[in-house]
């Protein structure tokens, strides 16, 4: 019997990228899309070829995660050989929800293994990113949260067929009374070459400019640590510009790390990066031990000196 | 009003190290901890015992050794605490946490709010906050960092990947917690000291009317190996000019720059 393969999002670019990804499985399954909340995503999920189209219609003041009651009732009804869920926060609770629900297992931002017959593979970073568990789904329907740009992306088109059958949802009791929007990124850390990334090792704002200057004359980009973007008294990123494992992972040739001290949570985001050079004047911070080159000594001496260098060099 | 804050008791990251001819992850050496974000679970419950009175519920399930927990989580200003001691938690799925948690907070009774941190330090998998509402039949609110309680509603501001979601929620509701949602105390000696002398509870699953087949997991581990990536690790260190220069030769030679 045809396999049937389920992707969940309230983004239509993340269904796409989840159907496509599919594909790359190796799979002839049967792709049914839930698009939650967002009649838009359901349109991209039809024009990236799912098979069966749901848009979850939501209420007025439910949250995304509302859908979860209908959605398990779906599930369960058609059934499914495995679901897959797009990692956003929302999509990470949503999938908590619906396995609880399900009675089913859930590998949270884990990557497919293996899918064979009826066993599924996955594996996920543990302990902040320090070492990697594989799992095998034994029972139940398996249930993956997929984190972002884990597969191509493909180009975006909307389609009307086949046929998007609109779902109404619970309320739930959640209400939402507001929404704010933040500032996002607007810099392709995904793509850089060269990352320069400070953490709480600088002092003011003001200092800012001198890594713009460093990573301008080598071609790149900052960024920064978790605490930067989020920590009272810093924010001085958007936050989704921080590197790490719970934020972006990058992968230049050159990743520069300055006045951080190299925690686990964050090096998992530049395990990708070819060199990678550590400054820090503490001899004993751990950034010492991941990098290629390290520089023991105060960012605000060996900073302008490598800008210095660099130019000289050029 | 009663409020119950879970908490995991992990390995601290920090101390764990990987055997380099087979990849496992040596843990002996390593110390344990009250897991990063659960620790802004159990201030936030206090912080509003401190505003509002009420009586805060420390809950953590696992292996023997989580028990030295308690008192860590007393001196952070819990008012009672509840130790679940279960040998086969060690790495468990979450789905069976939260199955044994939820039979507990319901042991516990008459709770109003449980919060639990984002995800746990180890293993991240920031499900047993939701699972735990589906099997109390209650609401949850994920990735909250600021939380204002009238009466019996509260308001809470959530932090998603775009931006906060304001939402009002009629308690008892499941809350889960971002770091960034306060700054956790460092218990005083005096409170490390009274910790002590408040009331602490074991449970077994018995306890708890849970047999050994309703712990059963979905999923099977196959493995837990290190991931971290050899480096060169070439230290400089002394006078500013030479090191950045060895550095920069370094990274010319290679072609980097
Ligand atoms: C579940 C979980 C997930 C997390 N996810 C992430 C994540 O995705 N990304 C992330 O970044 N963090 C993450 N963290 C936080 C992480 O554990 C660290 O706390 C954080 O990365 C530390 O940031 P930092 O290096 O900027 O600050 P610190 O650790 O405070 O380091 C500052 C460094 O600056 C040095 N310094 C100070 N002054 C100078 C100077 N003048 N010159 C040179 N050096 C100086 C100090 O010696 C120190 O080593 C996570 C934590 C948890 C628990
Ligand atoms: N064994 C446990 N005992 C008590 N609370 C737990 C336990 N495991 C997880 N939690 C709570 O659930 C949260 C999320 O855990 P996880 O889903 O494993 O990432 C943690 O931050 C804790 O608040």
């Amino acid at each position: 019997m045809q396999k049937k393969f389920w992707v969940i999002s309230e983004q239509g670019e993340l269904l796409a990228e989840m159907i496509n990804g599919v594909k790359l499985l190796g799979s002839d399954a049967a792709v049914i899309a839930a698009a939650l909340g967002c009649e838009r995503a359901a349109k991209i999920a039809a024009g990236a070829g799912a098979g069966k189209i749901y848009y979850f219609k939501l209420n007025e003041g439910a949250p995304v995660e509302a859908a979860y009651t209908r959605l398990a009732q779906l599930i369960k009804d058609e059934g499914a050989d495995l679901v897959l869920v797009a990692a956003t926060r929302r999509g990470k609770t949503l999938a908590a929800l619906l396995a609880a629900e399900l009675d089913a297992g859930l590998a949270s931002e884990a990557k497919i293994e293996e899918f064979g017959d009826g066993s599924v593979k996955t594996s996920r970073f543990v302990y902040g990113g320090l070492a990697i568990s594989t799992d095998t789904f034994v029972s139940g329907i398996p249930i993956v949260s997929i984190p972002p740009r884990t597969w191509e992306r493909p180009a975006l088109v909307e389609t009307e067929s086949p046929a998007i059958t609109e779902i109404a949802c619970d309320p739930g009791r959640v209400r939402v009374v507001g929404q704010k929007s933040r500032e996002s990124s607007t810099v392709n850390l995904e793509e850089a070459e060269v990352v320069v990334t400070i953490g709480r090792g600088v002092k003011n704002r003001e200092d800012l400019a001198m890594f713009e200057e460093l990573a301008g004359l080598l071609g790149g980009v900052t960024a920064c640590t978790r605490p930067v973007a989020e920590e009272e008294g810093y924010r001085w990123f958007p936050e989704d510009s921080y590197i790490g494992i719970s934020g972006r992972a990058v992968k230049p040739k050159l990743y520069i790390s300055i006045g951080s001290s190299g925690q686990i949570q964050h090096l998992a985001g530049c395990r990708d990066a070819k060199v990678l050079v550590g400054i820090d004047k503490n001899e004993d911070a751990p950034i010492f031990e991941s990098s290629d080159y390290g520089i023991v000594g105060d960012l605000y001496q060996v900073v302008p000196e490598l800008i210095k260098q660099i130019k000289a060099a050029k | 009003m009663r409020i119950i804050a879970c908490y995991k008791y992990v390995l601290d990251e920090q101390d764990l190290k990987i055997n380099p001819e087979n990849k496992t992850l040596a843990t002996d050496r390593a110390a344990w901890k009250i897991s990063d974000y659960d620790r802004n679970a159990i201030e936030e419950a206090v912080r509003i015992k401190e505003q509002l009175g009420a009586t805060v519920v420390a809950l953590t399930a696992g292996p023997a050794q989580a028990k030295a927990s308690l008192k860590d989580a007393l001196a952070r200003g819990s008012d009672e605490g509840i130790f679940i001691q279960e040998d086969a938690l060690r790495g468990a799925d979450p789905a069976v946490t939260a199955r044994i948690l939820a039979r507990a907070i319901e042991k516990i009774g008459d709770c109003d709010l449980v919060f639990c941190g984002e995800g746990a330090s180890d293993d991240y998998a920031q499900q047993v906050g939701p699972r735990l509402a589906v099997l109390l039949g209650w609401p949850v609110v994920t990735y909250v960092n600021r939380t204002q309680l009238e009466g019996s509603l509260l308001k809470a501001e959530r932090k998603l990947d775009n931006g906060m979601e304001l939402v009002e929620i009629e308690l008892p509701t499941v809350v889960t917690v971002t770091g960034d949602i306060n700054v956790p105390r460092i218990p005083s000696l005096k409170q490390i000291m009274s910790a002590g002398k408040k009331p602490m509870q074991t449970w077994t699953l018995a306890d708890l009317g849970i047999t050994p087949d309703q712990i059963v997991s979905n999923l099977r581990n196959e493995s837990v190996k290190g991931a971290v990536v050899e480096r060169k690790r070439q230290i400089f260190k002394g006078d500013p000019v030479e090191t950045v220069s060895q550095v920069v030769a370094a990274l010319i030679k290679e072609g980097t720059i």
